[in-house]
């Protein structure tokens, strides 16, 4: 039979499906959650997706009737009616997923006294007469003065276009918002101020909407990047606007919608308008960071690996076409190199490493791993290439995390025990499982300490390749699906794929340790920051030699900390200045140019991998 | 085989004793590299990984520095071919490109390893001085497909293009960048390499 690749993003599922089945029966095959009220009759029009890329079947009557000529022309497509005729691409739109893809928002809280880069300041102005001619801009700044102390110079454009009447209509009286020593919003008095935190992410966004004054959270939410659908790292996005000059404009609006977006969502949540958001403040990696002020990055991922700007950076938000309050600002945190972004500086300024006294090592695992080393008030950072197997992706059957995927596995004699994401029926396995996998089979003695599979009666091979079956074809009837399913396994590239991105994480940490002169026993703390740190298991990490072996009592897994330390500079200008002061404290190392680079990550390849301790 | 299973010790006790024996060495050398040819084809299937390769790449050195007062004695030897490996400016990664030096070397290739973030020109240089059969680029990173093509384009003007094959290699290649960059020959896969050119030496 013949087999068709079928992709679908952005929640990253892929895998071969035979052909002459339509993209609703492959999305359901490969576990992807399309709504299909009508079951595939194209009467309920809710499995609609886009073809990014590939041939298919042309659009049916039914289609026509139901899709506007602008949806067809881009692509849209009914799932149902639809047949792959050769490798696709789709993407899938949030409406028509039945589960939420779980994206993570929630982060450690850090309890900071707000001190906010906007402030509000209630003025009531001597109305104009024919004896007091002020202009009503200047009665404004003068008045302000007068009765707070407070000198601003310039009143935004937007604010001022709008000025005029809104002192009238307001008898006089309003509430300045005032940052610097500008005035960017004048509303009636009293006015709530709001603000956003955002962390965007390679795979995921995760936004906060915080009450400037109070400090409080008032919403939360993570959705994934849309940019993902043009390469799911940095390096194949950066790739991706090389080719052609429109495509750095395209992704810029892409993440632009996905922010105006969150701000609604955000917004309806937390029953707020989104004219209320004075501030927001962006952290991301450094690529993340360029593509959404729309940057030059190619020098990004060449050597030396240079950013365009390092330093923090205050935008007009409208500038970006971000809708929020006109006069509003965009605050960039500080990023430190190529590869290491202001999602590490935020990540440090929340966990107050450079705070603590002993030897701390903090990491934020993902496409790319930050990590870094405090010791003796220093700091060293370095960004590991670990590469999107945490993700699921070149893993046979991986997946990212989303519902059916498993996320816990023990091997209990012969027998598999695992956990999947909602308890559905196991469609894959995402990066905490594969990595409780890769450790059980160590455990199990069918992987030795190279990484080679031995056997046991669940390994088999299929062409020249090993596998090892954690659900069978069987196993997976007993979920009552009706249709025979491949069994879930982990191959031998797998556990491969796996070494080199565990070995890269653990060669960045022997790395620093070398260059600070320090031993595995001699750390105190281990930070594990991300959506994915918060996931795995401490103890199967530190059996495969992914983390180093201490006791289970030093590790603190954070959650979302660059999302916490957006949170903080959001909030606190103090914090502003710190996070300024932690990024030009940072040493950055480059992890290739360290002395004998190759045989450290080499030796770090090993499972259960332990350098000293 | 000692060296397949990659017992250090006793390779070098064996090729030691058998070369004291007056044993022909250019037959133990023989030998030696059909291990590595084992070894290179379990690394390929996924039996053995990046540590195994580089032990045995070790192991195959140690034996060539026992054998080579034996060589010496029964003439110069000649290498099977001479070849030029570089990762070009913009890229340091250079993993992939010493698993292909290891590998040529215990061929009997001449390897000369002009490192990472090379300067193009210094290839042209390097192709000069050395004439060589075959020129490897080795690139990890898609960004710096570029420099190839402008390795390539230099070498085409110095008119040394002629003279050698042009391999490139690495996870990320393609046949598309192999034709982007004008090369003869691509792979994903050092064994793969290796191969082609012990083919192009035996005029295949």
């Amino acid at each position: 039979m013949k087999l068709q690749k079928i992709d679908f993003e952005p929640i990253g599922r892929r895998g071969e499906c035979p052909a002459g089945q339509s993209l609703l029966e492959a999305a359901h095959q490969l576990g992807v959650e399309l709504v299909s009220l009508c079951g595939g009759k194209g009467t309920c029009h809710r499995c609609k997706v886009q073809v990014l890329a590939g041939r298919v079947s042309p659009p049916t009557e039914n289609e026509k009737g139901t899709l506007s000529p602008q949806e067809l022309k881009n692509g849209y497509r009914l799932a149902c009616e639809t047949y792959p005729l050769g490798d696709c691409k789709l993407s899938v739109p949030p409406e028509s997923l039945t589960a939420p893809q779980r994206t993570q928002v929630e982060g450690l809280e850090v309890a900071v006294s707000p001190e906010p880069p906007v402030r509000a300041y209630h003025f009531e102005l001597p109305p104009p007469s024919i004896e007091d001619m002020r202009a009503d801009a200047k009665r404004v700044l003068e008045t302000l003065y007068q009765q707070h102390r407070v000198r601003c110079c310039t009143i935004d454009l937007e604010v001022l276009r709008s000025l005029s009447p809104q002192l009238r209509s307001g008898n006089w009286q309003a509430q300045a918002s005032i940052r610097g020593d500008e005035i960017i919003a004048i509303r009636p008095w009293p006015s709530r101020q709001l603000g956003l935190a955002v962390d965007v992410g390679t795979t995921k966004i995760a936004g906060y909407l915080l009450d400037l004054d109070s400090g409080q959270t008032l919403a939360a939410q993570g959705i994934m990047n849309p940019q993902i659908a043009s390469g799911e790292d940095v390096i194949s996005r950066i790739t991706y606007i090389g080719k052609s000059s429109s495509a750095a404009a395209r992704l810029q609006r892409l993440v632009i919608k996905a922010l105006n977006q969150l701000v609604v969502d955000l917004c309806a949540e937390a029953e707020a308008k989104t004219k209320e958001i004075l501030e927001i403040v962006v952290v991301g990696n450094t690529a993340m960071h360029h593509l959404l002020l729309r940057l030059p990055v190619a020098q990004l991922a060449l050597s030396p690996f240079l950013p365009a700007v390092s330093k923090a950076l205050d935008i007009k938000a409208r500038d970006l076409g971000l809708r929020i309050a006109p006069g509003a600002y965009v605050h960039l945190l500080p990023n430190i190199a190529g590869f290491v972004g202001a999602d590490h500086v935020a990540m440090l300024l929340a966990t107050e490493v450079w705070q603590t006294g002993g030897v701390t090592l903090a990491l934020d695992i993902g496409t790319n791993t930050e990590v870094a080393l405090v010791s003796d008030g220093e700091i060293a950072s370095v960004s590991c290439a670990s590469g999107p197997a945490f993700e699921g992706a070149h893993i046979k059957d991986g997946m990212r995390a989303a519902p059916g995927a498993i996320e816990r596995l023990r091997l209990v004699d012969d027998a598999i025990e695992y956990q999947t994401i909602g308890g559905a029926p196991p469609v894959g396995l995402c990066g905490s499982g594969i990595l409780d996998a890769i450790s059980q089979l160590h455990l199990a003695g069918v992987l030795d300490a190279s990484g080679r599979m031995g056997d046991h009666p669940r390994v088999r091979t299929v062409g020249e390749q090993r596998e090892f079956v954690l659900v069978s074809e069987e196993e997976r009837e007993g979920w009552g699906e009706q249709e025979k399913r491949p069994a879930i396994t982990i191959t031998q590239n797998d556990v491969r794929e796996l070494q080199l991105a565990k070995g890269a994480i653990r060669s960045g940490i022997q790395v620093l340790l070398d260059a600070a002169g320090h031993a595995v026993p001699e750390i105190e703390q281990v930070i594990i920051a991300g959506a994915f740190g918060s996931y795995i298991d401490v103890d199967s990490a530190i059996t495969i030699g992914m983390l180093p072996r201490l006791p289970l009592c030093r590790f603190r897994q954070v959650g979302n900390a660059a999302g916490m330390g957006a949170k903080l500079a959001l909030i606190s200008q103090r914090q502003r200045v710190e996070a300024q002061r932690i990024a030009n404290r940072v040493r950055y190392i480059e992890l290739t140019t360290a002395p004998n680079f190759t045989q450290t990550f080499i030796n770090a390849t090993y499972i259960g991998y332990h350098e000293s301790g | 085989m000692a060296l397949v299973e990659l017992e250090r010790d006793r390779v070098a006790e064996e090729v030691k004793s058998r070369a004291e024996t007056g044993e022909s060495p250019i037959q133990i050398l023989e030998e030696c590299r059909r291990g590595m040819t084992i070894v290179g084809e379990r690394f390929q299937k996924g039996d053995y990984f990046l540590a195994e390769l580089m032990l045995s790449g070790e192991i195959f050195k140690g034996a060539m520095a026992i054998l080579e007062p034996y060589l010496a004695k029964v003439g110069p030897s000649k290498p099977l071919g001479k070849v030029v490996l570089a990762t070009l400016q913009g890229d340091i990664h250079d993993l992939g490109k010493n698993i292909v030096a290891i590998m040529l070397k215990a061929q009997g290739f001449e390897v000369h390893d002009l490192g990472v973030d090379v300067a193009p020109g210094l290839v042209v240089e390097k192709v000069r001085e050395t004439a060589p059969d075959f020129v490897g680029f080795s690139v990890l990173i898609t960004t710096a497909f570029d420099s190839m093509k402008q390795a390539a384009a230099m070498l085409r003007e110095a008119g040394l293009r002629e003279q050698f094959k042009l391999m490139i290699g690495g996870g990320v290649t393609t046949t598309v960048v192999k034709d982007h960059v004008g090369a003869d020959f691509q792979t994903t896969d050092a064994t793969e390499g290796v191969a082609y050119c012990l083919d192009v030496m035996r005029g295949g």
